[in-house]
């Protein structure tokens, strides 16, 4: 018998990503997207310290 | 039905946003959503309603207590919270002084669930994946008035895929973020550091 008549097919669909619901992560860039839009559309604007420290420093 | 015009009192403000609540409240949605063949657009799924208990045609569950076992021949929804991030802050020290004078403190965050949806063939998935987008995403106004979230919104839906942990079955990831922000003040009658002194402070380092 042929050495490949052996093997079991395999059960993986050769044309299918794997996702396991335990590794899963949201894609960052759509992450990054949506906290972007977030951030704008709050207000008080985006008052993240570096930019505060340098219209404080450029204030006096 | 009467048009209800009395002001809708979200239950989450008593508490706010916290994980188990976020989601419970999407497990919920869901669960009453394929409980009624009326809702259901896809017709596959009208008579695959949601039951509470283990002869539920639909598991739709927590990420937490599922298992791919669980899942068997019918089809799934795992809910699963993602990592929640500290957006902005409106001043350095999240602070501004209330109407009242008192020293108000605030965060604005972002967070995200994924709904994902599985069941044994591929075609069912993806009706699956369609019934619980449109859901999500034509009733998300509501969900994000009735829950006082500054944002909550449909923004991914994944590839088809075969899922790891049970290869038997096909898995469509479906993500919903939400934005809300969370204002306490701090009302100090005592002093919170009274008992922090530097014997006790330093008494973790000393010489037996």
């Amino acid at each position: 018998m042929a050495e490949t008549d052996t093997k079991k097919p395999s059960t993986k669909n050769p044309f299918l990503e794997m996702i396991s619901i335990k590794k899963w992560k949201p894609d960052p860039e759509t992450m990054d997207s949506v906290d972007q839009t977030l951030k704008r559309a709050t207000p008080g604007g985006d008052a993240e310290p570096d930019q505060w420290s340098k219209d404080y420093t450029k204030s006096r | 039905m009467p048009e209800d015009r009395t002001t809708q009192q979200s239950n989450l403000c008593s508490l706010g946003p916290r994980p188990q609540i976020m989601t419970g409240l999407f497990v919920s949605l869901l669960q009453d959503h394929f409980a009624d063949a009326d809702n259901i657009e896809h017709a596959v799924f009208r008579d695959r309603l949601y039951v509470a208990g283990e002869e539920t045609k639909i598991l739709i569950e927590d990420a937490t207590v599922w298992t791919p076992d669980r899942t068997q021949k019918r089809p799934a929804i795992i809910v699963k919270r993602n990592a929640w991030k500290h957006l902005k802050r409106y001043t350095l020290a999240n602070t501004g002084v209330t109407e009242e004078g008192y020293v108000g403190h605030s965060k604005v965050w972002r967070g995200s669930h994924t709904i994902f949806c599985v069941a044994p063939k591929g075609g069912e998935t993806e009706t699956l994946a369609a019934e619980t987008y449109l859901f999500l995403m034509r009733f998300g106004p509501v969900f994000r008035q009735y829950f006082q979230l500054l944002q909550f919104e449909l923004v991914d839906i994944g590839a088809l895929s075969q899922l790891e942990e049970d290869s038997t079955h096909y898995v469509v990831p479906i993500t919903v973020m939400y934005g809300w922000d969370e204002t306490w003040n701090i009302r100090q009658h005592v002093s919170p550091m009274r008992d922090v002194r530097l014997s006790r402070i330093f008494s973790t380092y000393l010489d037996d």
